[in-house]
């Protein structure tokens, strides 16, 4: 009814493991809670910099061109910060929309 | 305002001469009397109506004076009618404390002096008065603070008004109306006491609104409110204006003579008049960034021998924000070009990335380059002039007599052939315009005679309860066969697989070879 009701649902859970930084995203993501995502994937880029960052979207029910926008930035950024950033587990929708816009090969590190 | 006429007082007593003395103090003294003979029948009347004042003997035949007091506490909807106790009995400290911490307002005990009674009534009605204008006051208050966060809270004006005039209904008890000049002209929504809310058109009186916050109260049919307004005698009407300039804004309510309602009708419409400046404001800003991005897309279709072609482009909903989906359409010498895309972002931002991308592919085409080079270009362009923006992008070159074509993809959705009842997707996958990827070589293919290529973007097929896989299916279904017209061919697709209003914008592009 009101704007707040058409946010879409989202968290995540990160561990920081001593190989890796692993993020849980859950949820969907749109424009809406599109700052909330880039907020997440930055603080931890910056918390453990240089630590690969390694973000599971099994969880991950939807995702539109400003979530993708934010997965390319925190890729961007964790290069600038002399780490790496992937996406894994990707399923369904969500992987079909990062084929589509071609970037599922450069956001799970196979190119 | 305290007329002592309208105060009703309840005198509990066993006795009938008992009750009939206080009943006659009090009658006299200007209250309003009423009788009951024991516990239950004080109860019972309790709950028929209110009361201002509970008279309560302590000892009753059927249950002690001191329960019913603490049912009457207990119970929320007399829990703020004042309970004096009065005692035939001797009693000490001990009793009257057991009595006022049951929740009396004081003890009287016999024999009782008539002044003295009439005072205690007095006193304690008047610090009970004094608390429920304050509750009233603050509840008030609270209702003003939940109908502004509402009101503010509405997407366009129909739900704004609505909800406003729902809001002065709770406050005031009356029915209420609220009218403003909106984009659709000006519109009254008309909330009664029973909670029906009704939104139409209204004609506004001809007299000039002052500037600022007016009250003033007259007969009804001078506003000429609609039909539904229950009471045809006197209303309050309210008025907010914050420039001369600016349209004003009506609340109507029954008369509010209390000087705290008044007070309260003033603060409500101002509040409604800020909520309607800045809804004002956002239906503008939206107009402004329609007509922007309408004004960055292609005026013209241009005319190709032996192609016919057909364009739309809806925007998001007024509620959503500006998209950035955009086409082009232009002849190169001998080739037509025609591409889509949709830029990342929904802002009027987002138009003018589009603005400057479109521009920027007709620059490179005119410099002769094929489509995978102008896609590589605009990419480098994005990268180093426009970093973090992202775009797709779909451009193909069609040679309108061979029906040869020439197609680069960035990241959008594939065009779809339609020739002979059949359907294909045309997918060349190359990364979306913003991260300078590598892209692989054009896709060349044929548009056969009479076959139609369609373009579009995620607009008419995205939904989150389906795939985009099935989105596109379904587009393909109801792809074929093509109209013969293809507006209407646009048209039907828009009206199959859309429903208004748009949360995205939608951009599609219908081209046939002859």
């Amino acid at each position: 009814m009101d704007r707040a009701s058409n946010t879409p649902q989202a968290t995540h859970e990160v561990e920081v493991l001593p190989d890796r930084v692993r993020m849980v995203l859950v949820g969907e993501f749109d424009l809406a809670n599109e700052q909330a995502l880039t907020n997440w994937l930055v603080d931890a880029i910056e918390a453990s910099p240089g630590r690969p960052l390694e973000v599971d979207m099994h969880d991950v029910g939807f995702i539109d061109s400003s979530g993708i926008r934010v997965l390319l930035h925190a890729h961007a950024t964790a290069q600038r910060h002399g780490g790496s950033f992937r996406i894994t587990r990707a399923s369904g929708t969500v992987r079909e929309v990062l084929e589509i816009v071609a970037v599922y090969r450069h956001l799970t590190g196979g190119a | 305002m305290s007329n002592p006429a309208e105060t009703t007082i309840l005198v509990v007593d066993d006795r009938a001469p008992k009750r009939y003395l206080l009943k006659n103090w009090l009658t006299r003294a200007g209250f309003a009397v009423t009788e009951a003979v024991d516990g239950q029948d004080a109860l019972d009347k309790l709950q028929q109506r209110p009361f201002d004042m509970v008279v309560l003997d302590v000892k009753l035949p059927d249950m002690s004076g001191l329960d019913v007091c603490r049912r009457i506490k207990a119970d929320p909807a007399t829990t703020s009618t004042p309970v004096v106790h009065v005692s035939a009995h001797a009693v000490d400290a001990a009793d009257r404390t057991l009595g006022l911490v049951g929740g009396a307002d004081a003890y009287l005990v016999e024999p009782i002096d008539p002044h003295e009674l009439v005072a205690t009534v007095q006193a304690v009605l008047r610090y009970y008065r004094a608390r429920r204008k304050a509750e009233q006051l603050a509840d008030g208050l609270a209702g003003l603070a939940a109908t502004t966060l509402a009101v503010t809270m509405a997407r366009d004006f129909p739900e704004l008004l609505s909800r406003a005039a729902a809001g002065a209904v709770r406050l005031f008890g009356t029915a209420a109306a609220v009218a403003t000049e909106t984009d659709a002209g000006w519109t009254l929504a008309l909330a009664t006491v029973s909670g029906d809310v009704t939104v139409a058109g209204w004609e506004p009186p001809g007299e000039d609104v002052p500037v600022g916050s007016h009250r003033l109260t007259g007969d009804a049919t001078r506003w000429q409110l609609p039909a539904g307004w229950p009471d045809p005698g006197e209303v309050t009407v309210t008025t907010a204006r914050f420039r001369a300039a600016r349209p004003s804004l009506y609340l109507f309510t029954g008369v509010c003579a209390d000087e705290d309602q008044t007070q309260l009708l003033t603060q409500l419409t101002q509040a409604l008049g800020a909520a309607a400046e800045a809804q004002r404001a956002q239906d503008q800003d939206h107009r402004i960034a329609v007509t922007l991005q309408r004004s960055l897309l292609p005026r013209r279709l241009p005319a190709v021998p032996g192609i016919s072609l057909a364009v739309r482009y809806e925007p998001a909903s007024p509620q959503a924000e500006i998209g950035g989906d955009f086409y082009e359409l232009s002849t190169l010498g001998d080739e037509l070009l025609i591409a889509i895309g949709d830029v990342v972002g929904h802002s009027l931002h987002a138009a003018t990335v589009m603005a400057e991308i479109r521009h920027a592919l007709r620059a490179y085409a005119v410099e002769g380059h094929y489509p995978g080079r102008i896609v590589a270009l605009i990419d480098e362009l994005m990268v180093r002039l426009l970093p973090g923006e992202m775009a797709t992008l779909c451009l193909l070159f069609l040679d309108p007599r061979t029906g040869r074509a020439r197609l680069a993809n960035a990241g959008h959705l594939p065009p779809l052939l339609i020739a002979d009842g059949r359907v294909t997707e045309v997918w060349h996958r190359a990364p979306l315009l913003g991260i300078n990827h590598a892209r692989p070589d054009d896709l060349e293919f044929v548009l056969p005679e009479g076959g139609t290529l369609l373009l579009y973007t995620d607009g008419l097929i995205e939904r989150r309860d389906i795939t985009i896989r099935d989105g596109i299916a379904d587009l393909s279904r109801l792809a074929a066969p093509v109209d013969a017209d293809l507006d209407r061919y646009c048209d039907r697709l828009l009206r199959q697989l859309t429903n208004p209003p748009h949360a995205d914008d939608v951009a599609v592009v219908a081209v046939r070879r002859l």
